[in-house]
């Protein structure tokens, strides 16, 4: 065999590398051929095609035929699609999350100021205790050391309370700031946030949310749970504070 | 000298090999694969160039050597220059060592046999 026969059948015995590897290898056995300058042929020298092939093929990650770099072309394609749509749902989800979520911290103080749509607070003398009927809404609960009971509500149906009777609030939004006499509350597939309560509480949870900031060691809790989740609360036995929670296919959660 | 005998010695030498590759590259600064075959030559060691070239090849993709064309003054034709790289200098002087803890050993058995 020639040297250039020989240098064509290494070029053919190297298809399986990439073209830059591949030319830089035939480019520098031609340099060498110009250095020995004898006339020992290129196979006397460099040995069989097929085991010299082999020698630089060794360990070497072979480049991929057209039909799988299509395949590979495709799979990136598809990916980067994938991940398109994966960010434009988590944008999406964020965004939902983001006007519709509960962004009130009801805990802190200064969430009374808030304001619901303009609303204005009502009040009005309470004695005696409390009787809450809760049916699809969302109502939040603060204790003060008024004899009123001032009530914020935005809702096609809240029912102004006369003491000794219900206040009724169905499919609404309310803050209620409740004096310190002990309260039932009557809950049905509604969100009820207790912050810090002041005064005993009854509550007869049905298919509903509660949650509750605890106030310090002041609170003995009791929860009888049918179906339902209730987080560990700081219960302190000789509270005269009780909250006490019959829950149904609901959640009672510290907030 | 049957077939894995053969493969043993292969092994044995191929890793001497690069080993003296890279002192002389790192005495020279950087040298191509003719000259390095005459000089390996001249020191009695038997290189051939199918066995040469592809582990200059392998050491460059390795990272132990840089390589660039230059085409000398004194010369019409571009050859390749192999020099140490980074990875190449600091590995170096770990295959000394092993090299040479490997070969007291060796002598300190023979001696003890």
């Amino acid at each position: 065999m020639n040297n250039e026969k020989y240098i064509a059948a290494l070029k053919q015995a190297l298809a399986g590398m990439d073209r830059a590897s591949r030319e830089e290898i035939l480019r520098e056995i031609r340099s060498h051929l110009e250095d020995a300058r004898d006339t020992e042929s290129l196979e006397a020298r460099f040995g069989p095609v097929a085991e010299l092939a082999k020698q630089y093929l060794d360990g070497e990650p072979l480049s991929q035929g057209l039909s799988a770099r299509l395949l590979n072309l495709g799979k990136a394609a598809l990916l980067g699609l994938g991940g398109v749509a994966l960010a434009l749902v988590l944008l999406v989800t964020g965004l939902i999350l983001f006007f519709s979520g509960d962004r009130f911290d009801y805990a802190d103080e200064t969430a009374l100021a808030a304001e619901i749509d303009a609303v204005e607070w009502m009040s009005r003398e309470w004695q005696g205790s409390i009787a809450l009927e809760i049916e699809q809404a969302h109502t939040v609960l603060y204790w003060h050391d008024v004899p009123e009971l001032h009530w914020r509500c935005k809702g096609r149906d809240i029912l102004d309370p006369i003491p000794g009777s219900l206040l009724k609030i169905r499919h609404g939004y309310c803050l209620l700031l409740l004096p310190r006499h002990s309260a039932t509350m009557k809950v049905s597939q509604s969100d009820v946030v207790l912050i810090r309560p002041r005064a005993s509480v009854e509550a007869s949870l049905d298919q509903a949310s509660l949650r509750i900031a605890p106030d310090g060691d002041r609170n003995r809790y009791d929860f009888k749970s049918i179906n339902s989740e209730s987080d560990h609360f700081p219960s302190n036995p000789d509270a005269m504070t009780v909250v006490s929670v019959e829950a149904r296919e609901s959640t009672i959660q510290v907030y | 000298m049957n077939e894995v005998e053969q493969k043993w010695l292969a092994q044995l030498r191929k890793g001497f090999l690069e080993m003296c590759v890279l002192v002389v590259l790192r005495e020279q600064g950087s040298s191509y694969g003719f000259a390095l075959i005459q000089q390996f030559q001249a020191s009695g060691m038997e290189v051939n160039e199918g066995t040469l070239y592809p582990m200059l090849n392998r050491m460059h993709k390795n990272g132990w050597l840089e390589s660039n064309w230059e085409t000398p003054t004194d010369s019409g034709h571009p050859r390749r220059f192999y020099s140490l790289s980074k990875l190449g200098s600091r590995l170096l002087p770990a295959m000394i060592d092993t090299f040479r803890q490997q070969q007291a050993a060796l002598a300190y058995l023979l001696e003890k046999s």
